[in-house]
């Protein structure tokens, strides 16, 4: 059995079907690259998935996370999954943070809130997750202020408190988009180590085909909210069966090598 | 952050001089002048003259202006023209009464927006919600003066719960004080407190659609604790701007409140200093609710440094 | 949905209030200022539909000449603050750094005097009135459209289209005037209309005070006063002249807050 079933999801808001019956599994261990153009449902599949679908929007299908259900499930239970069992990194690192809390305390709070540290232990934790994605000297990093910080570093500090309790499946939306190319690669690399390490699966979600090739295993072609094309990464992007997934080849940078 | 505590304290100290100068000329170039004003249509112009000098309103302006403020700034207001007595002492008593009023009108403001403005806002979709928000609508239509009137009749005139006005000083009896404080307060708070409220509501609106709010909920923080612990505090930023601008109407709101309740503080002694032309006493009267104003705005781009760390400066 | 609704009923109730007054040019029930000791506190009848205050007045009547002297008031102070403030704010949101700074700074200053601390020095100096009243909370309206006009302009100066006059060598004036002006247009009405309801409230204070209409002309603050000492007899005479006051401001808030949510960019970003 796979950790993640998705199965006939549906997100529909006032002017119409967004994400129209979605099914998809993620193995064990298993990275899967979500790819489509903006607009085409990818981000809300994934919000989707962590029940956090913005207001107004609503929900059908099937969404189980190791044999439980989460679709429809209560806030109890969606909230205890979150942050431990799926977790996600966000596409703007600029908004993500809460500007007025110490970044330090952001990380230890998700290791206090499902008591998964005692809060001496999860201050340690965090220093060492802010030096595990790599910020330099995360004592004084850990007492700054999000505004205080780069937009690399911020999304390292998001990175860090995804990464915090040690999540089943990792949910990165387009996490380097908003970021300079010279740093979207350490980004990547940092996740692809991460959930290695930690035997974590992923769900990558990005426009960029080169970044999902360079990271996943499986690929999903998601267009206007449907899934027009699904397989091994080199199998989709050697030969594409759909004229869409085609055309977000020809306009991506990625060559067949 | 120092820098910036200075830099407003340099603000404040320009403004608080800038204003006792408009202050000062408000009243000292008006047609007629202030002995005359004082002593009536019927004074002899020789009497006016003798007025005059002993005042030393014929003195040049700039003396005039810097004797007074001089005196202003060690607690001397002056002499009354009218009474005859100094004004400082008198203004320094009746000010605490107003305090006591501004005070605790903003706590029954703030008891009522925060709960309010926040559940307002948290249910915004919901029946309870909206409701809320149709009352503080509702609410801030209606003048503190009519709330008091309301209240008086209500509470004081049919229940005979609680006094219709007059003052009683804490330290003479402490809980006739407070009898007295409440139906005051309540007139001054509740208009104040609905527009709180609606104020509150939108920031909080605003915080709960933020990204870093959602943040917090995708590491397993449900939906209220995560406003709580997120959205307060930035939600509190825009509401102290307000705060500070309804202290100001909260000051003056007390000399409306003051009259329907008949109680001794500044707003009352304004009023009949107006009417009695005095107005060497007015002009102080008015500094000081002037420089009130002035100060709560500095509390405010203080206390707003302490709430938002990108403003202190790194 | 819920939000037009605001829109109309604000709508509405401001336009029962300029109808009013409107009426009240060409017929009364009765004469306002009538006096009439034989039908003193009458309660509301065919005749008299509010019933009578202590002089025998006609309530409703009073009602109806007292809305034209707050929509008098309201349409003339804040024509003061629109007409002063607007320019100042434009002026500090496309001139100078510093004449920018110095603006804003005045604009502080000015907020310190509110309302009803302007027209109480102007009644002490000059004698109360409806003109000093108007002429106070003009003043001390300015502020808030200066700093609204001011946020606009700014706004309004970032765009790429004045980007491109600008770099296409357009005059300063002419850029005001062709995109700035236009584009605050509607946060400058948005700002009408709450300050409107503002000068109803400071109206009322000031006559309430009796540092604004003098009598015999009707106003809603006055009756309010001169309700007080009957309120144990009659409280409907409070009631009348309130419930008119809440009509207003409620009507012109809400108009205002309907306005906002079509006018107001930020809102429109976020759809």
């Amino acid at each position: 059995m796979s950790l993640l079933n998705v199965r006939d999801l549906v997100v529909s808001g006032r002017d119409g079907v967004l994400v129209d019956h979605v099914s998809f599994d993620v193995g064990e261990g298993e990275r899967v690259g979500l790819i489509g153009a903006s607009g085409s449902g990818k981000s809300l599949t994934a919000l989707a998935l962590m029940g956090l679908l913005p207001e107004g929007l609503s929900l059908s299908g099937s969404i189980r996370f190791e044999g439980s259900e989460l679709a429809g499930a209560s806030e109890r239970v969606l909230s205890r999954h979150r942050g431990t069992d799926l977790a996600m990194v966000f596409q703007e690192p600029m908004t993500a943070l809460n500007p007025a809390m110490r970044v330090g305390k952001q990380v230890v709070e998700t290791m206090t809130v499902h008591r998964t540290r005692d809060k001496a232990a999860a201050r340690k934790a965090a220093v060492e997750l802010l030096d595990l994605v790599g910020l330099p000297d995360p004592v004084t990093t850990a007492r700054a202020y999000p505004h205080q910080l780069s937009g690399g570093q911020r999304q390292r500090v998001v990175l860090a408190i995804a990464l915090a309790n040690n999540p089943g499946l990792l949910v990165c939306d387009e996490p380097t988009t908003a970021l300079d190319v010279t740093v979207q690669a350490r980004i990547l690399e940092l996740i692809t180590a991460a959930v290695r390490e930690r035997g974590s699966s992923l769900l990558f979600i990005s426009h960029d085909l080169a970044v999902v090739a360079s990271m996943c295993e499986r690929v999903l072609v998601l267009n206007e909210g449907r899934i027009v094309e699904h397989g091994p990464t080199a199998e989709v992007l050697r030969d594409p069966r759909h004229e869409y997934t085609a055309r977000l080849l020809a306009a991506s940078s990625w060559e067949v090598s | 952050m120092t820098v910036a505590i200075l830099r407003r304290t340099a603000i404040l100290l320009a403004s608080v001089f800038a204003a006792s100068i408009v202050v000062f000329l408000f009243m000292a170039v008006l047609p007629g002048d202030p002995a005359q004003v004082a002593l009536g249509v019927n004074a002899t112009p020789d009497l006016v003259e003798r007025t005059r000098h002993e005042f030393g309103l014929d003195r040049p302006l700039l003396t005039q202006y810097l004797d007074w403020i001089g005196g202003v700034l060690t607690g001397d207001f002056g002499t009354s023209y009218v009474t005859r007595e100094a004004i400082g002492p008198q203004l320094l008593d009746r000010l605490g009464v107003t305090l006591w009023l501004v005070g605790a009108g903003m706590l029954v403001a703030l008891v009522i927006a925060v709960p309010f403005g926040t559940v307002a806002a948290v249910r915004h979709r919901k029946p309870s919600g909206v409701l809320v928000s149709a009352l503080s609508q509702l609410g801030v239509a209606v003048p503190a003066f009519l709330a008091g009137i309301v209240l008086v009749q209500v509470f004081a005139v049919r229940l005979g719960w609680l006094p219709s006005g007059g003052w009683t000083p804490p330290n003479e009896d402490a809980v006739e004080w407070l009898r007295g404080l409440i139906l005051p307060a309540l007139s001054l708070g509740l208009v104040q407190g609905a527009v709180l409220t609606r104020y509150v509501r939108s920031a909080v609106l605003d915080v709960g659609r933020e990204d870093y709010i959602r943040t917090a909920r995708s590491k397993g923080l449900r939906p209220y604790p995560a406003l709580v612990r997120h959205g307060l505090r930035n939600a509190a930023i825009p509401v102290v701007t307000v705060l500070g601008l309804q202290l100001a109407t909260l000051l003056v709101g007390a000399v409306v409140v003051e009259k329907v309740f008949v109680l001794p503080g500044m707003g009352g002694m304004l009023l009949d200093s107006v009417a009695a032309r005095d107005l060497l006493t007015v002009q102080g009267i008015v500094l000081v609710l002037v420089v009130g104003v002035l100060v709560v705005n500095f509390v405010v781009d203080v206390l707003y440094a302490v709430l938002d760390p990108r403003l202190r400066g790194s | 949905m819920a939000r037009n609704a605001g829109l109309w009923a604000g709508a509405v109730l401001v336009g029962l209030v300029v109808a009013v007054a409107l009426v009240s040019f060409f017929w009364t029930p009765h004469d306002p200022s009538l006096v009439d000791a034989s039908v003193r506190l009458l309660g509301p009848s065919g005749d008299y539909l509010l019933g009578t205050d202590k002089f025998g007045r006609d309530l409703a009547s009073q009602v109806m000449v007292g809305a034209r002297t707050t929509l008098y008031v309201g349409v003339v102070a804040v024509g003061i603050a629109a007409v002063i403030g607007v320019p100042l704010g434009v002026l500090a949101g496309m001139g100078a750094r510093w004449l920018g700074e110095l603006i804003m700074r005045v604009n502080d200053l000015v907020l310190a005097f509110p309302a009803l601390l302007l027209a109480i020095m102007l009644g002490a100096v000059y004698g109360a009135s409806t003109f000093t009243a108007m002429i106070a909370i003009g003043v001390a309206t300015v502020p808030s459209f200066a700093r609204v006009a001011r946020a606009g302009t700014l706004q309004v100066m970032s765009t790429e289209y004045v980007l491109a006059a600008r770099a296409g060598g357009r005059s300063r004036p002419w850029i005001a005037v062709r995109h700035v002006l236009p584009n605050i247009s509607g946060i400058a009405l948005v700002q009408s209309s709450v300050s409107f309801a503002i000068a109803v409230l400071a109206e009322a204070a000031l006559s309430f005070l009796g540092f604004g209409t003098a009598p015999p002309t009707p106003s809603w603050g006055r009756m309010l006063q001169e309700s007080q000492e009957l309120l144990a007899v009659d409280p409907r005479l409070a009631l009348v002249p309130g419930a008119a006051i809440a009509i207003a401001v409620l009507g012109f808030n809400l108009l205002g807050d309907g306005l906002r949510d079509r006018f107001d960019p930020r809102l429109e970003v976020r759809r």
